[in-house]
């Protein structure tokens, strides 16, 4: 009975042979790692934040009478509005973390290289949409630290020559920061953004499984073939890995659960004390910053302090913070090695990796701290660093020598 | 001969009476000059303490500061205070009841006679933290020059009266160098020079539970969160070992 009615919708919709060629027949290398569950994760956070996104729209009111209020509301009176807000919140932040680790997965592994182009330029994409999504969603519970980030960010802006008022004044829809800027944040933290994260999503997850996981060593698992065609390094993603999967998904929803039970506003990272004053236009907080996981990309910003051709150094500082973003989509054609995984690079790929991981982790460290002259100092050294790395990446993955990397994994 | 020791005896007796009494008023004396200690404030979510912080706040800051996102009836079912009791006690028994803690003042008359609109202290906590709100509550000292007469350490010039001076005594303001040293200005310590109605341990108890009660203030939730998060953890590790062993069973037919 039961097979007779799968059949049925096979025939008009073909379910069982999708799982087949997307699970059980999908094969995978059989020597991924613990930083392969890193996607998996993603994913998992992406339908929390969802989840939990649609409940808190229930109850939230984008006006900036009430926007305040209505999170107060949901924190006291909601049932169980405080667990929902904070999975969102924590959520955001968790969510950023994993990312950095996947993109660091993907870098350390050569993720990018031939053929997964594509798949690195939709995870890109995705990375920008999660900026885009996040920022927008930060202004929402117009608290201070929401309306002056939004604010600082928006008059980033105005510094383009000759056109910059404008453009500021089309992405507020007003001269300031204001009501108008709360509701089509809303609108594109709600429908916008979400719909072309699930549009990127789709495309980043297709191409992956039209080309295959690298792995760990970057052996192309393709060229060893058993008789029927199936790699003889590779094993299929159901059950082997969606077990694994399983048991690091639940590890990390443990952190996740007593992160948000208990320490919620991670000491002030995931929710900062100024954000629970209401929004004030009168009164500029003393130091405005970003929440950590743009810390790095601000601290670019922040490290410019040069005006140049008479243009003022926040434009420039905006212009690098821009550029450090879309470097990274080069990516796939600035590393000219022959070799995909890091473990078989040369020593200079090894070193300036390192010194990329460093001075990434530095400028984050820089970009939450108040601006000091030695914090400046480093991060100036951070970004040349950054730079570096990727502007010298064609010569020095091109001319260093190369271990050889094995034939299976 | 009985009478006379008897008298000798009273005699010693008052000398040594003296002579304590000077020796405990010369201690008092060098106490008054020691530095006004204030501790550290210690986070709990004990609600006994946060009862007895609710009853300080109720006595001491409602009747000037709002807490206009608290509901009576979630402090009542959350500090385990049947309602009609809470009412009784709180609230003036029937009648047109409240539901936030809130009090008579409109902004404006607020501002004429305080001078400034006393803050919600909803999120007070949030805002500035428990430990810079329990030095603060601590480190009010008598100030002539200000129209209220007293000044504080953390926010100088605050407009808020020192609405606890009895219970804490009179604390002063005192340089810790010379007035005409460098630094004079600097270097600020506060002293106590008259005694309150509460020994200073018992004071710092008091605030700390106040401070407490403001922690619980800003994040109700939080005792629910506490109490609902090892049964979550449980339920997620119990999960995760079935899972763990699973996985083990799986790769088993794996060659390394």
């Amino acid at each position: 009975m039961f097979n007779a009615l799968m059949n049925w919708f096979d025939q008009r919709l073909p379910i069982l042979s999708f799982l087949r060629k997307h699970l059980s027949c999908y094969f995978v290398p059989k020597n991924l790692n613990f930083l392969y569950v890193f996607g998996i994760f993603a994913l998992v956070m992406c339908f929390s934040q969802l989840i939990t996104g649609i409940w808190l729209a229930m109850s939230y009111t984008p006006t900036t009478s009430e926007a305040f209020e209505s999170i107060q509301y949901i924190m006291r009176d909601v049932n169980f509005g405080w667990l929902i807000r904070h999975m969102h919140t924590t959520g955001a932040s968790f969510l950023f973390a994993i990312l950095y680790v996947h993109i660091f997965k993907a870098m350390l592994y050569g993720s990018y290289q031939k053929p997964r182009e594509l798949v690195w330029l939709f995870g890109w994409l995705l990375f920008a949409l999660f900026s885009a999504e996040a920022f927008t969603g930060y202004l929402l519970p117009w608290g201070q630290m929401s309306y002056w980030g939004a604010q600082v960010i928006t008059s980033l802006f105005e510094v383009i020559p000759f056109v910059g008022d404008s453009i500021a004044q089309w992405v507020r829809g007003d001269y300031t920061v204001s009501e108008i800027t709360l509701k089509r944040f809303f609108a594109l933290h709600v429908i916008g953004f979400p719909v072309l994260i699930g549009l990127l999503l789709f495309l980043h997850i297709s191409s992956l499984h039209h080309v295959g996981s690298n792995n760990p060593k970057g052996v192309d698992i393709a060229l060893k073939l058993d008789g029927k065609g199936k790699p003889l390094d590779a094993i299929p993603f159901h059950p082997y890995y969606t077990v694994k999967d399983l048991f690091y998904v639940l590890l990390m929803l443990g952190l996740f659960a007593a992160v948000v039970l208990y320490v919620p506003d991670f000491w002030g990272y995931f929710i900062e004390s100024d954000n629970a004053l209401p929004a004030n236009i009168l009164s500029t907080p003393d130091h405005i910053a970003p929440l950590w996981y743009f810390a790095p990309f601000y601290s670019i910003l922040r490290a410019v302090t040069y005006p140049l051709f008479g243009i003022e150094a926040r434009f420039w500082g905006a212009m690098l913070m821009y550029l450090s973003i879309f470097l990274l989509a080069l990516l796939p054609w600035l590393d000219r090695s022959p070799v995909k995984s890091l473990r078989y690079k040369g020593k200079v790929s090894k070193f300036m990796f390192g010194l990329f991981v460093i001075s990434f982790v530095s400028l984050g460290v820089c970009g939450v701290m108040a601006m000091n002259a030695t914090a400046l100092f480093i991060a100036q050294v951070s970004s040349l660093i950054y730079f570096s790395y990727f502007l010298l990446m064609p010569w020095f993955t091109k001319f260093e020598q190369c271990q050889n990397v094995p034939d299976r994994v | 001969m009985k009478v006379l020791d008897d008298s000798a005896v009273r005699f010693v007796g008052n000398i040594f009476l003296l002579m304590g009494l000077m020796l405990f008023s010369s201690v008092g004396l060098a106490s008054q000059a020691k530095p006004y200690y204030i501790g550290e404030y210690e986070k709990n979510t004990d609600r006994d303490s946060i009862e007895r912080g609710f009853v300080t706040y109720m006595q001491f800051c409602a009747s000037c500061h709002k807490s206009e996102y608290v509901r009576h009836r979630r402090i009542s079912a959350d500090l385990e205070i049947p309602w009609e009791e809470y009412k009784e006690k709180w609230l003036g028994g029937a009648g047109n009841l409240p539901v936030f803690l809130s009090n008579s003042w409109t902004s404006d008359t607020a501002k004429e006679v305080f001078g400034v609109v006393p803050p919600d202290l909803s999120l007070i906590a949030a805002q500035k933290s428990p430990d810079w709100l329990y030095r603060y509550l601590h480190s009010f000292y008598a100030d002539s020059s200000q129209p209220l007469g007293s000044n504080n350490l953390l926010a100088p010039n605050v407009k808020m009266p020192n609405v606890l001076a009895f219970m804490q005594g009179v604390i002063e303001k005192q340089s810790c160098v010379n007035g005409d040293q460098k630094g004079a200005d600097q270097c600020i310590t506060l002293v106590k020079t008259e005694q309150g109605v509460m020994e200073d341990h018992e004071f710092s108890a008091a605030i700390q539970d106040l401070t407490n009660f403001f922690v619980y203030l800003s994040e109700p939730s939080r005792l629910e969160a506490e109490l609902l998060a090892p049964k979550v953890l449980l339920f997620i590790l119990v999960f995760c070992l079935i899972a763990y062993l699973l996985k083990r069973e799986f790769w088993k037919d794996i060659p390394k």
